[in-house]
């Protein structure tokens, strides 16, 4: 079948999921796991390829291809994102399955980690034939999800429409409505109040935990790299509700920057109106390379995988670095920051803010009741607090960075289950 | 890959396994010549396009505790090719070298069988990358119960049936069925086949695959204006080929040869079966045997007899052995047992192939028979499921005889094309829905 080429060649620097196995073996180093389980954890517990027939518009049909993997369902059921994409491929739905696997153990929530995708090219599909596509999709894998089972959830290239057809398809077939099949659903048809900003006021959240842990008073300067939904509305956020000074931004085409902070609600508002930072009033542009080395207290990467490595590293002057991407940092990096004693909050803590309020739908789902969107913060924030004091905690028992702190959490957690509920047929 | 039928047997209690081991060649054979059936038929791009891959595709982690206490993960696969004429039926094949690419092979490959045989089934195949042999009974047991545990959903009497493939034996398919019956909370037969009597299993599993090749053997001499007793060489002495020898013996045919891994046996007046089974079950091997003298695999191919069957591997019948042989006709009970060379050759020769769809059809039948059993809940006696075997190889051949001379094309090819038009015919019938 397509997709089942031998995986891209990436430097191992630049592979996010090499670095994230790095960590896992390092963590399960430092607990002493078992190596009968490290095997177990080394690979999918499931995974499912499926043809995907759609009638496409033109009157012909074409065969798409989709998996799903359950990295782990030891905890809970599965709970992962579905990304439509043309460079799909089965290792790195693989690994994400397996990130999501740490990230849900790292927040506790009862959740195992997976990930599905469909290799197409969504920018040249109609409506329509993304419609009988997700359909058929969500009906090929009908045996092996379900709210008990595995959650997904929406990532790159789907959004709540697409997690509308595929809780109606899921429906369809189990005759009932079963919203609780996916999350990430429209507000009304099952979805939560404060999605939207959920991973954005994680992030706010464990940049406030972190600048206490290391003991800053006061406002704080802050750099994002990023503006979308984690980014923007992090730094709206850190600047509206937590009184901090956000000193710059970027989107994919280059950063603003203004010593003495932007004014946040300002630049969303400019940046929702022209579709880009750029010739934003009152600031410099800075290329997203240079925002990178801004002198400042606090770095939110919060655009994409691999921004920090070996050869910036050296030049960050944040003192704390929040990560709301995944994978943004490179472990080669990881040990330059330590060195100069750089605290990190690790993305598996960071960003979890979205898989959170996931789960708080999935809940809400389930007992048909509906929170309101303060209820649903208030319950996000004290999650995020204790994910962060038992990261911190766990770094300083085993005397390493808390992002092992986090791996370790999370690694022991889950072999905890393992442990307890043991090998039956 | 280790070939399980050139192998020594197993023993008695070891399942036959229908599914030889292909190598990447013969899997690769098997896909052109459903290409090649596509394209006579003219099958629509859609339609190609659905049929070409499988349906679904589910690897799955098998941890187990293993007897010293440690804990070792296998990979378990399971292919459903079509899903549309009704449940998968397909094999299990316990082995280190499990491919996907074959698999999926395979899983197609027996879609088209069931279609061409005319079983309402599509076609399946699963493996776990594990090898039973010389392991403790304890850990196959829980391997192949995880495995079971893990297909739950997937597999079942309405959606994918398993038969014993390589290294599979009636104990293994017993744990199968009693896993999947333990987690449905009632007794399940039908979601496995090749289960010992008694647990539902049917008569005749001892020799379908012999009632297929020797029923073609018969209607292929008939038209060639032979009668009676034909003199026979048979390449194999695994499950495939004792099943084939037994039903030549039953017969009254003359059994020229018999070889497995280490050689053959030869006797001109023939050969006494049941005296060389005794034999072959006491030294693990047909050659050394008092009632003949030993030979070659390689003279075996070559003797001078009225049918030949090869019944090991495949690819055992390569152009060179098909300029030398001195068969009238050629019997195919392995899978791909002819190069495609060797066809064309044959073909030059005016020497008839009844290709491996046919002549082995009777594993995929009496798996067919063993779970309509199993649904009804009634065992047929054995009259009975020879008669049926033998009335359905008997028109799927007669089928394909006709497809064969209509297209002025091969029998194999009009087999396969047989099989593939039924399956489109139903899958754009059925159209695409959600």
């Amino acid at each position: 079948m397509p997709g089942a080429a031998s995986s891209p060649s990436v430097g191992a620097e630049s592979n996010p999921f090499l670095q994230m196995q790095a960590r896992f073996a390092k963590a399960a180093d430092l607990l002493g796991l078992d190596q009968g389980f490290q095997r177990i954890l080394a690979r999918p517990a499931h995974e499912l390829t499926v043809a995907i027939p759609v009638q496409m518009d033109d009157g012909s049909l074409r065969v798409f291809t989709g998996y799903r993997v359950q990295h782990s369902i030891a905890r809970g059921p599965a709970k992962g994102g579905i990304r439509f994409a043309p460079d799909v491929h089965l290792d790195e739905v693989r690994a994400l399955a397996a990130w999501m696997t740490w990230k849900c153990a790292v927040v506790n929530v009862p959740f195992g980690g997976g990930k599905g995708g469909v290799i197409c090219d969504p920018r040249r599909l109609s409506q329509g034939e993304l419609e009988r596509l997700t359909r058929r999709y969500a009906a090929n894998l009908l045996e092996i999800i379900g709210p008990e089972r595995d959650v997904p959830a929406p990532d790159m290239n789907t959004n709540e429409q697409v997690m509308a057809w595929f809780m109606d398809t899921y429906s369809m077939h189990r005759r009932m409505t079963q919203t609780a099949i996916v999350t990430g659903k429209p507000i009304g048809l099952g979805g939560s109040q404060g999605r939207r900003i959920a991973t954005g006021l994680g992030v706010a959240l464990a940049t406030r935990e972190a600048l206490t842990y290391v003991g800053h008073q006061g406002p704080a300067r802050i750099v994002v790299q990023g503006s979308g939904n984690v980014g923007g509305l992090g730094a709206l956020l850190l600047h509206d509700r937590f009184g901090h000074k956000v000193v710059a931004i970027s989107d994919i085409y280059g950063g603003i920057h203004n010593e003495k902070g932007l004014d946040m609600p300002q630049v969303l508002d400019w940046l929702a109106e022209k579709r880009s930072l750029e010739g934003f009033p009152d600031a410099d542009r800075v290329s997203n390379e240079e925002l990178l080395e801004l002198p400042c207290d606090v770095l939110v990467p919060a655009a994409t995988e691999n921004q920090i490595t070996s050869q910036n590293a050296a030049r960050i002057q944040a003192r704390v670095i929040v990560e709301g991407a995944n994978g943004p940092t490179s472990a080669e990096a990881d040990r330059i920051l330590e060195e100069k004693g750089v605290f990190v909050v690790p993305d598996i803590l960071a960003n979890a803010g979205g898989v959170t309020v996931s789960y708080f739908e999935w809940v809400q789902d389930r007992m048909g009741y509906f929170w309101e969107e303060e209820d649903v913060c208030e319950r996000l924030e004290r999650i995020m607090v204790k994910a962060f004091r038992d990261v911190v905690e766990a770094a300083e028992r085993y005397a390493t960075s808390p992002r092992i702190g986090a791996y370790c959490v999370a690694v022991d957690r889950v072999a905890y289950c393992l442990r307890l509920r043991g090998i039956y047929a | 890959m280790p070939d399980s039928d050139l192998l020594p047997p197993a023993g008695p209690e070891e399942a036959q396994p229908p599914t030889p081991s292909l190598d990447d060649d013969a899997y690769e054979s098997l896909t052109e010549q459903f290409d090649q059936a596509a394209a006579l038929l003219g099958l629509s791009p859609d339609t190609y396009s659905v049929l070409r891959v499988p349906d679904r595709e589910y690897r799955f982690a098998i941890p187990v505790q293993k007897q010293d206490g440690s804990i070792e993960v296998y990979d378990g696969y399971r292919i459903q090719h079509n899903l549309s004429l009704g449940p998968c039926l397909g094999g299990l094949r316990l082995t280190r070298d499990v491919h996907r690419g074959e698999l999926r092979a395979l899983a197609a490959w027996n879609t088209w069988k069931c279609a061409t045989i005319g079983v309402p089934f599509g076609g399946s195949m699963g493996g776990i990358d594990f090898d039973p042999r010389g392991e403790h009974p304890a850990d196959v047991e829980h391997i192949v119960r995880r495995y079971m545990a893990g297909l739950l959903d997937l597999v079942g009497p309405e959606k994918d049936v398993l038969m014993p493939d390589m290294h599979c034996s009636e104990q293994i398919m017993a744990w199968l069925l009693d896993t999947y019956s333990m987690h449905v909370r009632h007794t399940e037969n039908a979601v496995v086949v090749g289960k010992p009597p008694g647990l539902g299993g049917s008569y005749g599993r001892n020799h379908a695959v012999g009632v297929s090749a020797v029923t073609t053997l018969r209607l292929r001499l008939a038209e060639m204006g032979h009668e009676g007793p034909a003199r026979v060489v048979v390449q194999g002495a695994g499950h495939a080929a004792r099943q084939v020898l037994r039903q030549l013996a039953a017969e009254g045919h003359t059994i020229l040869a018999v070889s497995d891994l280490h050689g053959g046996t030869w006797n001109e007046q023939g050969l006494d079966w049941s005296a060389l089974e005794e034999h072959q079950g006491s030294t693990g091997r047909v050659s050394g045997f008092a009632g003949g003298e030993d030979l070659s695999n390689d003279e075996l191919l070559r003797l001078p007899c009225d049918v030949l069957i090869p019944a090991a591997a495949s690819r055992q019948i390569t152009g060179t052995v098909a300029e030398d042989l001195q068969a009238r006709l050629v019997v195919e009970v392995a899978n791909a047992a002819s190069t495609a060379r060797a066809d064309r050759v044959l073909r030059e020769r005016g020497i008839p192939v009844v290709p491996d769809l046919l002549g082995n059809s009777g594993s995929i039948l009496i798996a067919y028979f063993e779970w309509v059993q199993n649904r009804a809940g009634f065992l047929w006696p054995e009259e009975l499921v020879d008669e049926r075997l033998v009335r359905m190889v008997t028109r799927a051949y007669q089928e394909a005889r006709a497809e064969e001379q209509a297209h002025g094309i091969s029998l194999r090819l009009a087999a396969c094309v047989m099989g593939v038009r039924r399956v489109a015919y139903f899958d754009e019938l059925r159209g695409i829905y959600a």
